[in-house]
């Protein structure tokens, strides 16, 4: 009897340390159920081929500032009005916060403590108000984004370039005009599917001098393929090839690309045709 | 029959908490970043920790080394976050080789973790960025130095280069001009290397910076937030094998086209050349 209980509770025992060690071991491994596993959409990228995981974001990019907030704060399409009148204020706010603190960390230390817990304090209480308010926000503009990009999808076809408002939103007028050269690269790495034949979505910038005031006309939105190892692998077709003035377009139907090199890597890129 | 019972679950319980204490502090060990000091590394806070002014001037001191710094070889591993559109957040790492020669050599050679490789390389005349998986280049003019090439290629090309502010001869400026807030966090080391752990913050970014303590003030490692993205996802990079005086020829940064590769534009210049490209087809092939 008194083996029998013991062997029990001995049983018992090395379970629960067993279970302890495994259920630890499934939390960190992600088989905790429930969650993972969700595959492809990267970035906001539909799969074309099954897809895979977006390598893109604010992060990728490496920058010492982002613009992930200044996107939504200086406007960017009819469907983030609301936001960026919501974000304007909270930049403004932050403005003056910016400036207090600048002029504090310049000033001496104990000042400069005082000031930070002050700004500090009132960002914490303005980030509670706008929170909500952005929360409801972002759901409208997401809802309304969703509709506006299955719009552009279906127009893609018809027409090149595609419509504004597409996202991610263009960046503002006056948005690289910063003749101080600050935020220089805040830009954000586009989100592009990693492995081939992922639609992502990115924004195509016309090139132009640093300083001139040419590079801030109007982005044409385009639709990028992520490239494949061979040349068709990534398209949604095996194309024809046409080299014309030394540039090689891929023909898919009436549609025309060809190979660039973006933030992401080598990609294919919709283009008008070219003949 | 009680007592044996007690002292049967007693030693049951006993091998179960020993056991169980064991894996905390295997697991304990398995999470912990491997950069941290050991404790035996770790300086004893004997002496007050630097005030913020202090903070600054160290911050400066290794942003000026750096920019002052006329040439340079240094190895850089980075991993970031990704927010995926499931709402998942994925790490990506990546290997860089970063090879500087004030003012106009410029050369980085990135491995990411999916195995893919790209090299640029600046020269003072052209910036070109190759793949040679597939490849192909994209090559630009661009005169003026590493500083105007850099900002160019963020600001103008659209393209990834991160932590490209150190690279730049006016990074002092960039780093003050940007930071709004800086503390002092701790003296601790990384992998034995004593070093000044600082706390920055941007306007968009908040920064985490380790300096080298000495006479080389030189990033170790540094951590940057993006406070208002969706996730505040993070971007991680540690320094390894510093030089300042390599050896490097002017023919490290020119690119010589590689046989049978390809040029290809610039992603954001593709909607510049295409209006351009509309002209009388040279060749037209068949079928791939």
């Amino acid at each position: 009897m008194n083996i029998k209980l013991n062997s029990i509770v001995t049983a018992m025992a090395a379970s629960f340390v067993i279970l302890a060690v495994t259920a630890d071991d499934a939390t960190a491994r992600g088989f905790g159920g429930g969650g993972g596993g969700a595959r492809g959409g990267g970035g906001g990228a539909s799969s074309f081929q099954g897809g895979g995981f977006s390598r893109g974001g604010a992060a990728a990019s490496g920058s010492f500032s982002s613009g992930a907030a200044r996107y939504g704060s200086e406007g960017g399409g009819s469907s983030a009005a609301s936001v960026a009148s919501s974000r304007s204020q909270t930049a403004q706010t932050a403005s003056t916060n910016r400036a207090a603190t600048q002029q504090g960390w310049q000033s001496t230390s104990t000042a400069n403590q005082a000031q930070r817990q002050d700004s500090s304090a009132e960002n914490q209480q303005q980030r509670q108000a706008t929170s909500s308010q952005n929360q409801d926000q972002r759901q409208n503009y997401s809802n309304q984004n969703v509709q506006t990009r299955q719009q552009t999808a279906q127009q893609y076809h018809g027409t090149y370039p595609p419509h504004a408002g597409y996202y991610p939103p263009p960046p503002p007028a006056g948005y690289y005009n910063n003749n101080n050269n600050n935020n220089w690269d805040d830009g954000e790495v586009a989100a592009v599917a990693v492995g081939s034949a992922a639609i992502g979505a990115v924004a195509g910038y016309a090139a132009g001098q640093s300083n001139a005031s040419e590079s801030q006309s109007a982005p044409a939105t385009t639709v990028v393929y992520t490239a494949p190892p061979p040349a068709s692998g990534g398209l949604p077709c095996t194309p024809n090839t046409s080299v014309v003035n030394g540039v090689t377009y891929y023909q898919c139907g009436t549609s025309w690309y060809t190979q660039a090199y973006g933030s992401g890597g080598v990609i294919y890129m919709p283009v008008p045709a070219p003949y | 029959m009680i007592k044996t019972l007690q002292k049967g679950t007693r030693n049951a319980l006993c091998v179960a908490i020993l056991a169980t204490l064991a894996g905390c502090a295997e697991h304990q060990t398995v999470t912990q970043p491997d950069t941290w000091a050991s404790p035996a590394t770790v300086p004893q806070a004997a002496v007050p920790e630097p005030t913020e002014a202090e903070a600054k001037d160290l911050l400066l001191r290794m942003a000026n080394y750096l920019a002052q710094a006329q040439r340079f070889t240094v190895a850089m591993t980075d991993n970031y976050d990704t927010l995926q559109a499931s709402g998942q957040k994925l790490e990506f790492s990546e290997k860089r080789n970063l090879t500087v020669s004030r003012p106009n050599g410029l050369r980085v050679e990135l491995e990411e973790s999916h195995g893919e490789k790209h090299l640029f390389l600046y020269d003072g005349k052209d910036m070109t960025v190759f793949n040679p998986s597939q490849n192909v280049y994209a090559q630009t003019a661009k005169a003026g130095g590493i500083d105007e090439a850099v900002v160019y290629l963020l600001k103008d090309l659209h393209m990834r280069l991160p932590l490209a502010a150190l690279l730049l001869s006016r990074f002092p400026a960039e780093i003050e001009s940007r930071t709004q807030a800086l503390d002092y966090v701790e003296k601790t080391a990384i992998h034995g290397v004593p070093c000044h752990h600082l706390a920055g913050r941007t306007e968009t970014v908040d920064y985490q910076v380790w300096i080298q303590e000495g006479t080389q003030p030189l990033p170790l490692r540094i951590v940057l937030t993006y406070k208002n993205a969706e996730g505040q996802p993070q971007f991680r990079a540690q320094f390894f094998d510093w030089n300042l005086s390599p050896i490097v020829s002017d023919s490290k940064f020119v690119f010589t086209p590689p046989a049978e590769s390809r040029k290809i534009a610039f992603a954001a210049q593709v909607t510049s050349i295409a209006p351009a490209a509309i002209a009388t087809p040279e060749a037209i092939g068949g079928k791939q």
